[in-house]
């Protein structure tokens, strides 16, 4: 062989092979096979749509078959943290700004018979971005190709062998990148908390439209806004005296159209804080404050 | 709350006011299902217009067709009462405009009764609803939303809040195959291929609690 491609085949084969040794195989039974990332020796990650409601599954490392608990799935930003004892070591990740479209990277993960590769580049990095989920995600990292479902929740790995990105499905067969910074965020919190703490009012709402007057009266730049259509009880909405029928206009300084722009705001308070809320009720705007609580904690 | 009020004032029933027959069951049938009693009913504009001369904070439910509502709707503005026009088409933004008034909230037929009940609180707070599913809707075709079941909700939320589905399972003391047939129930009523989706949809749809 040209010396030249011997010594670049050679060089990708061994960026295939490290890669390789970061990812596991998980089994969710019924011959559903899909790929998580080592994140330590004791944690996994991957695609938390891909485990369908799964309690437990079983993962293949390169030498063993070691059964994984779920610790915590965060279904708006697709990752599912999991204990197992792969005693593999971690990935390293690499570093956030270095990613640019164009770049290659391998896709690893692993099936029954053996470790599973694939070479794609990235087709566009952008910045930090919303989910339709409501999640948000560090960076934008779209990958190139349609995934191999073998490939869901494995890593993609620069040519240093770190590891960018976690690859699951998107929207409209896209393959998207969950970016190394999510994932860490994601971990970190679950480590440190055993679970996902979901921030929580205790309000059922639904979009309405407002007409022109009532909008120009509010001063609201959008024409929807969010109608309290249940107070569950005992809850901080309860505590807060909101009622049926109310308007939310806003939280913590944050506009509110609908149930999920509440989501995201509450997303960004600290759970356990007191925050300002303004309230349409009966022809007259009300400024309160409510308590963001842990959901299913008193 | 700075200014707390107490429970809405239920005290006054609505005046169900329609042409027809089958319409005015329907719109009964509706009014009762929000669990408000129906007060009065107005077969015309002129018996509405009687009957809003002699009450004090009357509020009217109507519906049907624009063009049929639309007397009825007249007459109440005159009167300057709230109404709930349940509308089985749409209506442009100029014709919105003509209509509207604080006070007058038009929703798409036929709403889940929360959405009733909601818009019959604030219309009669003197704000003005419109439903957003009016404006893309063809003027024939009636889209539904289905309602979820409270099942399907309680699958969904616990879903929501990370459950897997054998512990979903078990805190509701069924098999995980139910849970898997409610899930799937709430994916096609909700129009979703995903758990993510779904939650996102039914949050968005006031099924699910923030």
């Amino acid at each position: 062989m040209n010396p030249v491609l011997a010594e670049w085949a050679a060089a990708r084969r061994a960026l295939a092979e490290r890669a390789a040794s970061g990812v596991v195989g998980i089994d969710r039974g019924r011959g559903v096979r899909f790929a998580g990332i080592v994140w330590d020796s004791d944690t996994l990650v991957t695609a938390a749509e891909a485990l369908h409601g799964s309690e437990s599954v079983t993962v293949q490392t390169a030498h063993d078959v070691v059964p994984a608990e779920i610790l915590a799935c965060d279904l708006s930003v697709d990752i599912a943290v999991l204990r197992a004892k792969t005693g593999a070591p971690g990935v390293v990740a690499a570093n956030p700004g270095g990613l640019c479209a164009g770049d290659d990277v391998v896709l690893a993960g692993r099936g029954a018979a053996g470790s599973a590769i694939a070479w794609t580049h990235v087709r566009q990095v952008g910045p930090a971005w919303r989910s339709r989920s409501g999640g948000e995600l560090d960076r934008l990292i779209r990958l190139a190709p349609r995934l191999h479902p073998t490939l869901e929740g494995g890593g993609a790995f620069d040519l240093d062998g770190r590891l960018c990105a976690m690859a699951v499905r998107g929207p409209r067969q896209q393959t998207l990148g969950i970016p190394c910074e999510t994932l860490d965020r994601v971990v970190t919190t679950v480590l440190q908390h055993g679970r996902l703490p979901q921030p929580y009012l205790g309000v059922r709402l639904q979009p309405v439209r407002l007409d022109e007057p009532v909008r120009l009266q509010l001063s609201r730049r959008g024409g929807d806004a969010a109608i309290i259509i249940g107070v569950e009880p005992d809850s901080p909405a309860a505590a807060a005296n909101l009622l049926f029928g109310d308007l939310i206009l806003s939280i913590a300084g944050q506009p509110i159209e609908n149930g999920i722009e509440l989501k995201i705001a509450l997303a960004r308070v600290p759970l356990g804080s007191v925050v300002g809320i303004h309230v349409y009720r009966a022809g007259a705007t009300l400024a309160t404050t409510i308590v963001v609580r842990e959901r299913g904690r008193q | 709350m700075n200014e707390t009020t107490g429970p809405h004032d239920w005290a006054v029933n609505p005046i169900v006011a329609a042409s027809g027959d089958a319409l005015r069951r329907e719109l009964v049938q509706l009014t009762q299902s929000a669990r408000f009693d129906v007060g009065s009913i107005a077969q015309d504009p002129a018996a509405l217009e009687g009957m809003l001369r002699s009450g004090g904070g009357a509020w009217v439910v109507t519906g049907g067709t624009l063009t049929l509502a639309r007397p009825f709707l007249s007459t109440a503005r005159n009167s300057n009462a709230a109404v709930v026009a349940v509308l089985i088409d749409g209506a442009d933004s100029e014709e919105r405009s003509a209509l509207g008034y604080g006070g007058l909230a038009m929703l798409r037929a036929m709403p889940p009764p929360d959405t009733f009940q909601a818009a019959a609180v604030a219309s009669r707070a003197r704000l003005s609803i419109w439903d957003p599913n009016l404006e893309s809707a063809p003027d024939s075709a009636v889209s539904v939303a289905t309602p979820l079941s409270p099942r399907e909700r309680t699958v969904l939320e616990l879903t929501g809040a990370g459950l897997s589905t054998k512990a979903v399972a078990r805190q509701l003391g069924i098999s995980p195959n139910t849970v898997k047939f409610h899930l799937q129930a709430a994916f096609d009523k909700l129009g979703v291929a995903s758990r993510a989706e779904a939650i996102m949809a039914a949050i968005r749809r006031g099924e699910l609690s923030v």
